[in-house]
């Protein structure tokens, strides 16, 4: 055989076994990734008018109870940055052109600050709405946003395997109940010590605020003004531990945390800022662990945020 | 631009497809832009020195070529050299004189107003100033013709695929590659791809996930005790082949792509039954050429047994200079020196030895013992060549046999780590183990279609999957 059809052979098996696996990766990853449930729930609810828009990371989606808030359609997953958030509220409104009357956001310790504008997991998922280009060009570092880009539409699976030993070793903490269980049983020694654990994972090595994090911070104020969508910040209640940890942690790296407060302060009559932070300061019972509250949390917050939206419950 | 990077995938096919499509007049402009282009993505401006380089070495070639008597084109060869060795002094070394001389006199009391400078050292200028040096030497000793078309030469200096880790091309055997007219043939094209991938895997899957464990044990070696540094420094030796290797094979199969033949820079080097067979084995360019130009004219010249030492010793802090300003690496050429020269003066009583227990030279056992002693040296020299300062080495040395365990504290310690680091070096040991025949290509060796194919699958599959956590810069370019 000629070393061209060996070559043809070759490339065409390459191209049936990559299709073979994305296949695969579509079957287990429609069943089985949780960004996927949120997004069929969130289509299941949302319709081409929104009152109120609610958007962020697990910290929000465990900070309400869904199908409470009368008007109130939530799209907020887990793991997701802030970045992510904006460009999935900017894909909705412009590409989607769904009108949205109120957006809310997460904020506070660690949110938006202190991580990469994208988590390198799940890229497949986030390429539908993440412009990487654009991402790469804000971080002047196009190399990496274009390799995620071309590997997420050649192979969608790439992140798979790297997530499944991930999860076998039960290495992601988010994920790992071993943590939340040993803070909730562990004295305050050991809360500090699973503290760390979380910070240290969310915190990245270089992980001092990107100019990408806190352009698109400032593009998110700027796209609700544009839209005149009203603008919620809320910060979240963490338990006094993982605030402690957090903050000793992040002056050690000597990480300006505040930079993502003043940008808020400074657009601060564009925008309402609730500020639940300290809110169940007294109630270490209503948190799943460091800084997720509980099914109870969640329930008291939801109420609290209903009354401040002004809001009544749609299912009562 | 990094091999390791989506630029260069997106790069090597355009360079390629256009090197065919063009007639042969014009490929040498085209291999030219590129390169420089290559080089250039890095930063543009040290572009100058390479052209610099060029054209010094242009002029000197022709002017010697023109000149019949060796001692007339002395003068022309001084003038390469004092530029080259100048430019690599100016860039390399500068730096680190001056930084000592303030150390000097702050360590003696001596009041002075000098500041720390930071230049920034051109990536691989020690390659390519090497291989110009090479062609002005050769002009020199008259042992080659002169290369009159200067874009053929401006391509010798600067060709892309070794431009910046080698291997240091003769232009004896380079430039006639780049006169020929190189005909298409897939049989290039699969080598090289294969030599490629194989380059590519080794850095990406394997590499670059085990200097996350190693580094930091280096750098911050008070926080580790003696068996750290065991794992590290075999981390280290097993690392630096690997990275390294695949910087040649990546180098190699993109020439090959070209229909350019580059020398091989490894022929398995942790099987040699000794140091000096190890230097024959590891980093091969820059070993032929330090053996060519400086070595065997100085060797010729010893006429005892003691200078041919000195003349080893000092060949080799040389080549330890050669590779950073740095006193780990002129205690690592020294290191390596003295172990040469132990070798030679111990070799006749060796031999007595065996002879009188009754082993054979080439018996296995022997061998073994001879490969592992070769390799032992090698892992003990990674606590200087690794160390960012003679400072770690020392804390290393002095702590090598405090007990006490910390590896699985570190911060980039994982389970997902180990596994890929695993999967990679079983792949990489394997193969370097099966490659008897010392191929180019250690997978060639599976005759079996099917398990070969499945392996390259494996190796892209993997690269796909794991290549997103770190990008890692080849630690041969720092040279």
């Amino acid at each position: 055989m000629s070393t061209f059809k060996r070559i043809l052979i070759f490339v065409a098996g390459f191209i049936v076994l990559n299709g073979a696996i994305t296949l695969y990766f579509f079957k287990v990853s429609s069943a089985n990734l949780n960004l996927n449930k949120f997004e069929n729930e969130f289509r299941k609810d949302a319709s081409d008018h929104i009152n109120i828009l609610y958007l962020g990371n697990s910290r929000s989606a465990k900070g309400l109870v869904r199908d409470t808030i009368q008007g109130l359609v939530s799209f907020a997953t887990g793991g997701e940055t802030s970045v992510q958030s904006y460009f999935k509220f900017r894909h909705l409104i412009e590409v989607e052109k769904i009108k949205v009357d109120t957006v809310v956001f997460p904020v506070g310790l660690l949110i938006p600050a202190s991580r990469k504008p994208t988590r390198n997991l799940n890229s497949y998922y986030w390429s539908k709405y993440v412009d990487y280009l654009e991402l790469g060009k804000q971080e002047r570092n196009l190399e990496p946003y274009i390799s995620v880009f071309a590997k997420s539409t050649l192979f969608p699976w790439y992140e798979y395997p790297y997530m499944r030993l991930k999860l076998l070793y039960n290495e992601i903490p988010g994920l790992d109940k071993s943590i939340a269980e040993a803070y909730r049983a562990g004295d305050s020694l050991e809360k500090r010590n699973q503290c760390r654990k979380v910070v240290n994972y969310l915190m990245d090595e270089n992980s001092n605020y990107t100019a990408a994090v806190l352009y698109y911070l400032e593009e998110t104020i700027l796209l609700c003004k544009k839209h005149d969508i009203k603008l919620i910040f809320i910060k979240y209640p963490i338990s006094i531990p993982f605030k402690d940890v957090a903050i000793e942690m992040l002056k050690e790296k000597q990480i300006d945390y505040l930079k993502s407060d003043r940008i808020i302060n400074a657009y601060i009559n564009d925008l309402t800022l609730l500020d639940y932070s300290g809110l169940f300061d007294n109630h270490p019972d209503y948190f799943g662990d460091m800084h997720h509250l509980n099914s109870i949390g969640s329930k008291h917050l939801t109420e609290i945020i209903r009354e401040e939206l002004g809001w009544k419950y749609r299912n009562p | 631009m990094q091999f390791d990077s989506i630029f260069f995938l997106m790069y090597l096919p355009v360079v390629v497809l256009g090197y065919y499509l063009l007639s042969h007049k014009y490929r040498w402009s085209w291999l030219l832009f590129f390169s420089y282009f290559f080089y250039g993505f890095w930063r543009t401006d040290f572009l100058v020195l390479i052209f610099l380089s060029t054209v010094i070495d242009y002029f000197t070639g022709l002017k010697m070529s023109r000149l019949p008597d060796k001692s007339d084109r002395k003068k022309w060869m001084v003038i390469s050299l004092l530029f080259n060795l100048g430019l690599l002094f100016s860039f390399k070394y500068l730096n680190f004189l001056h930084n000592w001389t303030i150390d000097v006199l702050n360590y003696t009391g001596v009041e002075n107003q000098f500041s720390d400078w930071n230049i920034l050292l051109p990536i691989g200028i020690s390659f390519y100033t090497f291989q110009t040096l090479s062609y002005s030497i050769d002009m020199y000793r008259g042992s080659r013709k002169v290369e009159k078309h200067f874009g053929y030469f401006a391509l010798y200096v600067s060709f892309f695929p070794q431009l910046v880790a080698g291997p240091i091309e003769r232009s004896t055997t380079l430039l006639p590659q780049f006169h020929n007219k190189a005909p298409f043939l897939w049989e290039n094209i699969s080598k090289g791809a294969r030599l490629i991938i194989w380059g590519l895997f080794k850095k990406v899957v394997f590499a670059n996930y085990l200097i996350l464990w190693v580094r930091p044990i280096f750098n911050e070696p008070d926080k580790f005790h003696g068996p750290d540094f065991w794992l590290a420094g075999l981390g280290f030796i097993i690392w630096i082949y690997a990275e390294f290797s695949a910087y040649t094979d990546i180098a190699i199969g993109s020439a090959r792509l070209l229909n350019i033949q580059l020398s091989p820079n490894f022929k398995r080097p942790y099987f040699s039954r000794s140091v000096s067979e190890h230097w024959q084995r590891w980093h091969i360019s820059l070993t032929k050429w330090i053996n060519d130009y400086l070595f065997f004219p100085m060797a010729r010249k010893a006429k005892s047994k003691v200078a041919s030492y000195v003349v080893i010793l000092y060949v080799f802090c040389l080549i330890g200079l050669w590779h950073g300003a740095n006193w780990t690496y002129l205690f690592f050429g020294c290191y390596y020196g003295f172990w040469i020269i132990f070798y030679r003066i111990s070799k006749p009583y060796r031999r007595k030895f065996l002879k009188k227990i009754g082993i054979q030279l080439n018996s296995r056992g022997l061998i073994f013992i001879e490969i592992l002693t070769t390799f032992s040296i090698w892992w003990f020299s990674s606590f200087l060549f690794a160390s960012p300062s003679i400072t770690n080495s020392w804390y290393i040395v002095t702590h090598f046999f405090e007990a006490g365990f910390n590896f699985p504290s570190l911060g980039t310690f994982n389970y997902t780590y180990a596994t890929i680091i695993v999967i990679g070096l079983i792949i990489f040991v394997v193969s370097d183990f099966i490659n008897k025949k010392e191929l180019e290509n250690p997978i060639d060796n599976i005759s079996n279609t099917p398990i070969r194919w499945g392996l390259y699958y494996l190796m892209i599959f993997m690269l796909i999957a794991f290549s997103h956590q770190h990008n890692v810069q080849f630690f041969y370019f720092q040279f």
